[in-house]
């Protein structure tokens, strides 16, 4: 707890911190669908397609007869050696790394794209109406924003759908790309016309909230007895924003906004299946519904790694930021 | 020794007569605060609106949800608002009486939630040290994983009951599972602004002249610092409630709800499937409704919300 601990400590203190926080997550995946009830093969035996002597065989091959502290410790193993992508799926077939590459890479581009066009959308409206705190544009663009906060992600998906698709015709009614990637150009003007609907959906996430937050820290700041002061002093209120105001506020929002990626893979499961949408969350979903236990790690893991990584660079980048954070742990 | 035991006790009852009165007193003020705010007042008119819909289902619907009628996929009627579904019942009544569950959902989840996120809070703000880091520890850690993701865990692999429906000898997910998991899944947030005001408040004076006077940890935990966090625990209620009954729509919108107890989402999930139909019957109520109505109960905890907010934060006020 000394004061004096600089930037090198912290930044290690807090990757361990991390590393612990990854093996517990999943552990308590591995330990939950250890304790639940079902493989992948019931069905087959059900139906008589296996006898009992391959049934056994197969629980063995694939580790469900593991001890549950054996197959904690190849979990944690495998990650480490990254060995838990080079298993199979039980129910697929093949590599898991074959299979979850493609998904990822439809996922990230939907969150990534749907992330940035949210928070800017956010951040720019909450600094116009922080700063045009009380008249009738702000109003109107506040109730704008509530009812648009209001609206489930999934619901307004449906609407989309049947009002766009099914009725006017005008969007396709799922995501996938029917068009090779050869003509890359057609290609990239497919995929935007395919992903515009669920990208509405998901950016919504992301846009309202940063909106509502970002305007009350900037007026909870404005508040603050410095501000008076430099409004004395003469400064401009466009300088007193940028200057200081923001500098104050943009740590939070930093982290805010890199924890919510995870937030954002959530609401991709809903959204995927929605519009149907060969994604990492729709992998994960059909996944845990079949038992499929290599692949639920595979696709969890990916999605640990990657929200704690950008949420410790936030929190390296937070207390670069703000000294009195790395004072404080 | 009587007369001091009866005096004792009739003045326990004169403290405690004030305290109904005081609180009643202290209720006043925020109450005309919330019914004399813009969006406080067009937040409890919804909301009263909901909560009357939950209640007496019967004023809005001549059937039960449970009740099946002969004809499946009927088309939109005067007898059949939305139509019926694939089983044969009325989609107009599940909406009705999804308010019940979907509000219930919504309220046992925040007041698990709170309680979970209280306890722990004062604990970890209290003790500090070893216990602080550990449950700190906990808590970011769920806080860093998808909060949806892990609920979808927890419904799929316990398709056949978990702690409540168990405890009750039901064999499905129930609604009340669902509350439990949210619970279990979502205490951190709340947990940790508790945590933060406690530790600001164990310095006070009035701590440590309890704590002269002799009185335990737990008491001076429980008696004397988290009844100080109540606005706190209460704000929470408007902000958690709308998410947790988005968060159980999602989940039966995934078709992992309980099909017993039709919620909203439930009812979307019907649609979704029979989407093919709905465009054929041109039964667009059946999409549009659970949505609009759940949109329109979180938005009601949203205009609420603010009002508490701008009450507890007279800065803010305008």
């Amino acid at each position: 707890m000394s004061s004096s601990r600089g930037m090198l400590g912290y930044v290690l203190a807090k990757l361990l911190h991390r590393l612990a926080t990854l093996i517990l997550i999943m552990a308590l995946i591995y330990v939950l669908m250890r304790l639940a009830p079902g493989t992948p093969f019931d069905q087959y035996l059900a139906m008589g397609k296996l006898t009992r002597e391959q049934y056994e065989y197969l629980l063995m091959k694939w580790g469900y007869k593991d001890n549950i502290l054996v197959g904690l410790g190849k979990v944690i193993y495998g990650m480490f050696t990254l060995s838990l992508f080079k298993m199979n799926s039980p129910v697929w077939n093949q590599p898991i790394l074959e299979l979850i590459t493609t998904r990822l890479i439809n996922t990230l581009g939907l969150i990534v794209s749907a992330y940035l066009l949210g928070s800017m959308l956010g951040m720019l409206l909450g600094l116009y109406t922080a700063r045009r705190h009380g008249t009738s544009g702000e109003t109107m663009i506040l109730w704008g924003a509530l009812v648009y906060r209001s609206l489930p992600v999934f619901w307004l998906g449906m609407i989309f759908l049947y009002f766009l698709s099914y009725i006017g015709g005008f969007f396709p009614f799922t995501a996938t790309s029917e068009i090779s990637p050869a003509n890359i150009f057609h290609y990239i003007v497919d995929w935007f016309w395919h992903s515009v609907l669920p990208l509405i959906c998901l950016s919504k996430l992301a846009a309202v909230g940063y909106l509502f937050t970002i305007r009350n820290m900037i007026m909870d700041e404005m508040s603050n007895d410095y501000v008076t002061t430099l409004r004395a002093v003469g400064y401009s209120e466009h300088v007193i924003l940028e200057r200081y105001v923001m500098r104050h506020i943009m740590p939070p929002v930093i982290t805010m906004m890199a924890i919510d990626i995870g937030f954002l893979f959530g609401g991709a499961v809903v959204t995927e299946t929605v519009f149907n949408y060969p994604g990492m969350g729709r992998l994960i979903y059909d996944a845990i519904w079949s038992k499929d236990y290599p692949v639920v790690l595979g696709a969890f893991y990916i999605v640990a790694l990657a929200v704690i990584i950008s949420v410790t660079i936030a929190e390296i980048l937070y207390a670069y930021l703000d000294p009195r954070i790395r004072a404080t742990r | 020794m009587t007369n001091k035991t009866s005096g004792a006790i009739a003045g326990a009852a004169r403290i405690r007569g004030r305290g109904l009165i005081f609180t009643l007193s202290r209720l006043e003020d925020p109450l005309y605060h919330v019914l004399h705010h813009r969006m406080g007042a067009v937040g409890v008119a919804i909301l009263t609106f909901v909560t009357i819909m939950a209640i007496f289902p019967q004023l809005f619907t001549p059937y039960t949800p449970t009740q099946i009628f002969e004809q499946n996929f009927a088309p939109p009627s005067p007898q059949h608002l939305c139509g019926t579904d694939y089983e044969g019942k009325d989609v107009w009544t599940q909406i009705i009486y999804g308010a019940r569950v979907s509000l219930l959902v919504g309220f046992i989840a925040t007041i698990l939630t709170i309680a979970i996120g209280g306890f722990i809070g004062v604990l970890s703000g209290y003790y500090g040290g070893v216990l602080d880091n550990l449950l700190m520890f906990f808590s970011d850690s769920l806080m860093l994983l998808p909060s949806l993701l892990l609920l979808i865990v927890f419904a799929t692999m316990f398709r056949n009951g978990f702690i409540v429906a168990k405890l009750t000898g039901v064999e499905r997910w129930t609604l009340w599972d669902t509350a439990v998991v949210i619970a279990l899944i979502a205490w951190p947030s709340t947990a940790r602004m508790v945590r933060a005001q406690v530790m600001q408040l164990k310095n006070r004076p009035y701590v440590e002249a309890i704590r002269i006077i002799g009185a335990g940890s737990w008491r001076i935990m429980f008696k004397h610092i988290l009844p100080q966090t109540t606005p706190l625990l209460l704000s929470r209620i408007t902000v958690l409630t709308p998410g947790f009954m988005v968060t159980a729509a999602s989940l039966s919108f995934l078709g992992l709800g309980d099909p017993n107890t039709p919620d909203w989402g439930y009812v979307m999930y019907t649609a979704y499937k029979n989407m093919f139909t709905v465009v054929t019957e041109n039964n667009w109520l059946w999409i549009v409704l659970p949505g609009l109505l759940l949109a329109i109960t979180v938005m009601g905890f949203i205009c609420v919300g603010e009002a508490v907010d701008d009450y507890l934060n007279p800065k803010r006020r305008r």
